[in-house]
């Protein structure tokens, strides 16, 4: 006997006894659905509630344009940014450091100012971003540095987490990385007299560069 | 001195504290702003509490077969699983971890069950320096304190006092904003993840489909204390357990808004093993400890079983009287509140803890606001009776409603009883005994002055006019 | 809502009113009288068991609550000036008698067992009874009224047709007021504490009259509104219902 045993041996022994199952009516929704047309404005609305950044992108020029515009307004001169195709389009006119697979990145990251990563999917309701391990380039990138970017696509954008599970399911469904996030604005804390504080330890500033074309 | 007398005490010093309470209230009105407010973005909040309730009873009278798959699911990603009966078997497997490794630092992010457990006095008894990363707890960890409430560690602290706590401990400046403190905190805890070698965090969720645990957080330390340092375990209570990965999409919210009024909090994170072979960083080893300390003996009572359902979001003493009165530290234990006065008994003893379910007037407005419908005064209700019957209540109240019973079962001894409490009270009256030690109605005529016994009762009136 | 058809009313009114608000109850038979129907007081009647329930005496509570289904076991309509003894009649007997042979009596006395104030309102339809309350008055929503029974608008709308009454609204309206049965003599500094917050959410507001559907609050409210010489005086709904002038209080 040991303690796995032990407790599962409790847990069986309790559960003889059955607790009755709550009722619940049919046919509510808890969430309220966001059409097509309204996702952009609602992503939009909530993440800049949240005190994050955004740009609305409608070609290449624009997007490079605006990312040189907020690296020059932030003093953001130290950037990190991982190899995908999208995010090294968006930084041509930004000088970065593109970070390679099989190199330990780690020592890096603590002396940059921005990092920029793609993401998994973008969710209107909350105007959140999910990423992974892999998306995300690791763990420490997205949370380390003060200063986050996601470059992201207008067909990355979806109603809410119900889709948004649906896409991880079936995209890491076979093989889960070992660590999804979701973020919802820069880091904060209220925990000084409800005082709203940001870049408690995570970025204090968050960026959303959509490419809506 | 007895876990109800430290109580009895504790609370009548902070019942009394004025500027306790005014610090109390601004807190919990702040927040009870931003909840009414984000309650508002849902279509049907009270359908979300019942959904998350079904979803809970489902995880729970399931249990051994959630934690099964989700041990299965965890180790199939490099994950080592951990049992542990009780907290000392818990320190022991983390003390084995901190030796077989050769660490000398942890940097451990918020958990209530590493609080349950003593986590930190035990590490510094073993000469391995804990530091905690959450600012409320960081700020409590300088003081030498307990953690005041489960969400909100230093809701009783102003700025100044925390200002205060700084200029003593790190030297800073006194005068500080709390930006600057919060700044402070990040430059001292950043040089904390990076040269830790273990992070220890909770799990607000563990998730059996998966096999991953869930941290909902809004600082971002328990995502650096799970990506920077080479080890990282987890330890979370075996109840927190969610069936499948989407039920995320439901209890992430549920536990921001009632917990912080937030629709989402910064950063929720689900971690399902150590560093895979392609990824950039991250943790050698994941370790997870699944603790039971007591949760079996509520899982055996199916009456209170439901009490396993919560989530730990805090609403329930953001809305007691009780709490806002008297405050977390009074409470004496670990889980404060409403959720600390059902289980606590289960958890540590009922003849030992059954005052807290004692002290409350049972208004209800924990189970009103509670985010999985958990029927919480009436299990304060339940923990009364369960200690009656125990044997556990003292033989004066025993005896008190034996008498109290006899008497009004027949309404001849209710009459009899009637007029002697009418004589007392003219008597006490007449020979001076209110507001001295004599005084039977001393308890209540302390603060408030009790009515006098009208000459006609109802039923004399009724009685007349026929 | 409901044609004026008569009922017979048995009034259920609990101990500590019976012994020390009176006129609560005698104001509840003129309401209901008023509106024409029938009110009996069955005389043998003594308590519903909540004080021996809440305090976990289960047993003593049922022997008490096993006298009370008998009293009232030929009924038609049990009616009580209290939330907090009708909520332990609808909502807990069920729990006291589960798996007792008394389950189903408890379960049928539940279903035609009463507040005044939901009597009136859900049962009567009966919203305007021509009364009269000069004065600023402001309701406490009491807590087994409010969170067993689901009262709160009702008692308003009440209110809001007595000729001469201005009724305010007052912040901390659904915070218990401390009572809670035999807590506030139990842990009296918690429940002087939560009484404070209570009077001074009632003296923020402005009104001259704080009322309520349970007598017990308003003995514990009165009672530190006294203690202070306040000149708040707290009075029962069925007093100002059954108020045909302007009170000499």
């Amino acid at each position: 006997m040991n303690a796995r045993s032990n407790i599962l041996h409790r847990i069986r022994t309790a559960l003889r006894q059955p607790a009755p199952r709550p009722e619940i009516p049919p046919g509510r929704t808890v969430f309220p659905t966001i059409s097509n047309p309204n996702l952009l404005a609602h992503f939009e609305r909530e993440l800049l509630a949240l005190r994050a950044g955004f740009h609305c992108a409608p070609n290449w020029q624009d997007a490079r344009t605006w990312c040189r515009l907020i690296t020059d307004q932030h003093e953001l001169r130290r950037i990190a940014a991982t190899p995908d195709a999208d995010v090294l389009d968006a930084c041509q006119s930004v000088p970065i450091q593109t970070l390679r697979r099989n190199e330990d990145c780690g020592p890096k990251l603590a002396d940059i100012d921005l990092s920029v990563t793609t993401c998994d999917c973008l969710v209107a309701l909350t105007g959140s971003i999910v990423l992974t391990a892999r998306s995300g380039f690791g763990r420490a990138l997205s949370v380390l540095p003060p200063a986050h970017l996601v470059v992201a696509r207008r067909s990355q954008l979806l109603p809410d987490f119900t889709e948004a599970f649906q896409l991880l399911y079936a995209r890491y469904g076979k093989s889960w990385p070992s660590m999804l996030t979701i973020i919802t604005g820069p880091s904060r804390t209220s925990d000084i007299e409800k005082i709203l504080v940001l870049g408690a330890h995570g970025p204090r500033k968050l960026f959303v560069l959509l490419l809506d074309f | 001195m007895s876990f109800a007398d430290q109580f009895i005490q504790d609370s009548e010093k902070k019942a009394s504290d004025l500027r306790h309470r005014a610090v109390l209230q601004k807190a919990i009105t702040t927040y009870a702003t931003k909840v009414a407010d984000v309650k508002t973005h849902f279509l049907d909040w009270n359908h979300g509490r019942k959904l998350a309730r079904i979803r809970k009873w489902e995880a729970i009278n399931h249990l051994d077969q959630h934690l099964e798959e989700f041990e299965r699911n965890a180790r199939s990603r490099g994950a080592i699983i951990h049992w542990a009966e009780d907290g000392a078997q818990a320190l022991e497997i983390i003390l084995g971890l901190c030796r077989n490794h050769g660490v000398r630092k942890v940097v451990k992010s918020k958990s209530m069950v590493t609080e349950e457990i003593h986590l930190n006095e035990f590490l510094e008894k073993h000469g391995i320096a804990s530091v905690e990363s959450d600012l409320g707890e960081y700020i409590v960890q300088l003081r030498h304190e307990k953690p005041y409430h489960i969400v909100t560690p230093v809701m009783h602290l102003t700025k100044e006092e925390i200002d205060l706590t700084f200029h003593q401990q790190l030297g800073t400046p006194t005068g500080s904003t709390a930006e600057d403190l919060a700044q402070t905190a990040r430059n001292v805890l950043r040089n904390e993840y990076l040269t830790a070698d273990m992070g220890i965090t909770g799990a607000n969720f563990i998730v059996a489909e998966t096999g991953m645990i869930s941290i909902t957080e809004n600082e971002g330390n328990a995502r650096l204390c799970s990506s920077l340092p080479r080890i990282h375990v987890a330890i979370s209570g075996i109840e927190k357990v969610l069936p499948k990965l989407d039920d995320l999409a439901l209890f992430l919210p549920m536990l921001a808004v009632s917990g912080t009024g937030q629709q989402l909090t910064c950063y929720n994170t689900m971690i399902g093993g150590p560093r895979q072979a392609d990824e950039m960083d991250g943790p050698d080893e994941f370790h997870i400890i699944l603790l039971d300390n007591g949760r079996t003996r509520l899982l055996m009572d199916p009456e209170q079983r439901e009490a396993l359902h919560c989530i730990r979001c805090g609403a329930c003493l953001n809305v007691c009287p009780i709490f806002k009165n008297v405050g977390g530290h009074a409470y004496g234990t670990t889980y404060q509140g409403p959720i600390g006065a059902v289980i606590t008994p289960h958890l540590r003893g009922l003849a030992d803890w059954k005052h807290l379910s004692d002290a409350s007037s049972l208004c209800g407005a924990c189970s009103e606001v509670c985010p999985v419908h958990i029927d919480l005064h009436h299990h304060l209700l339940r923990n009364r009776r369960n200690s009656v019957r125990a044997g556990f209540s003292g033989w004066f109240e025993r005896l008190s409603f034996q008498l109290w019973a006899m008497l009004m079962q027949s309404d001849e001894a209710y009459r009899i009883g009637a007029l002697l409490l009418r004589v007392g009270q003219k008597l006490s009256s007449a020979i001076g005994l209110e507001g001295t030690l004599f005084d039977p109605l001393q308890h209540w005529s302390k603060t408030r002055a009790f009515p006098k016994f009208p000459e006609q009762m109802f039923r004399d009136w009724w009685n007349k006019r026929k | 809502m409901a044609a004026i058809t008569r009922v017979n009313i048995s009034l259920f009114v609990p101990c500590f009113v019976d012994q020390l608000f009176p006129r609560a109850a005698i104001s509840t038979v003129q309401v209901l009288e008023r509106l024409g129907h029938r009110v009996e007081f069955p005389c043998a009647q003594t308590c519903c068991g909540q004080p021996a329930f809440n305090s976990g005496h289960w047993d003593e509570a049922r022997a008490v609550a096993t006298r009370f289904l008998d009293i009232f076991a030929g009924a038609d309509a049990i009616v009580c000036p209290s939330g907090s003894c009708t909520a332990m009649v609808r909502r807990f007997y069920a729990e006291l008698f589960h798996d007792t042979p008394d389950a189903k009596a408890a379960a049928e006395i539940a279903s035609k067992t009463f507040e005044l104030v939901e009597f009136l309102v859900r049962k009567l339809g009966a919203i305007n009874l021509d009364a009269s309350f000069k004065g600023k008055v402001v309701w406490h929503d009491a807590c087994h009224g409010l969170r067993e029974l689901h009262l709160k608008e009702e008692p308003r709308r009440l209110l809001r047709a007595v000729r001469g009454l201005e009724l305010l609204e007052m912040k901390e309206c659904e915070t218990c007021c401390g009572f809670g049965g035999t807590f506030s003599v139990k842990f009296p500094h918690i429940s002087s504490a939560m009484d404070e917050v209570k009077v001074a959410s009632i003296e923020e507001c402005g009104a001259e009259y704080v009322t309520s559907g349970d007598s017990s609050c308003l003995m514990q409210i009165s009672g530190l509104l006294e203690k202070r010489r306040s000149r708040i005086k707290a009075v029962h709904i069925a007093e100002i219902l059954a108020s045909r002038e302007s009170p000499a209080f």
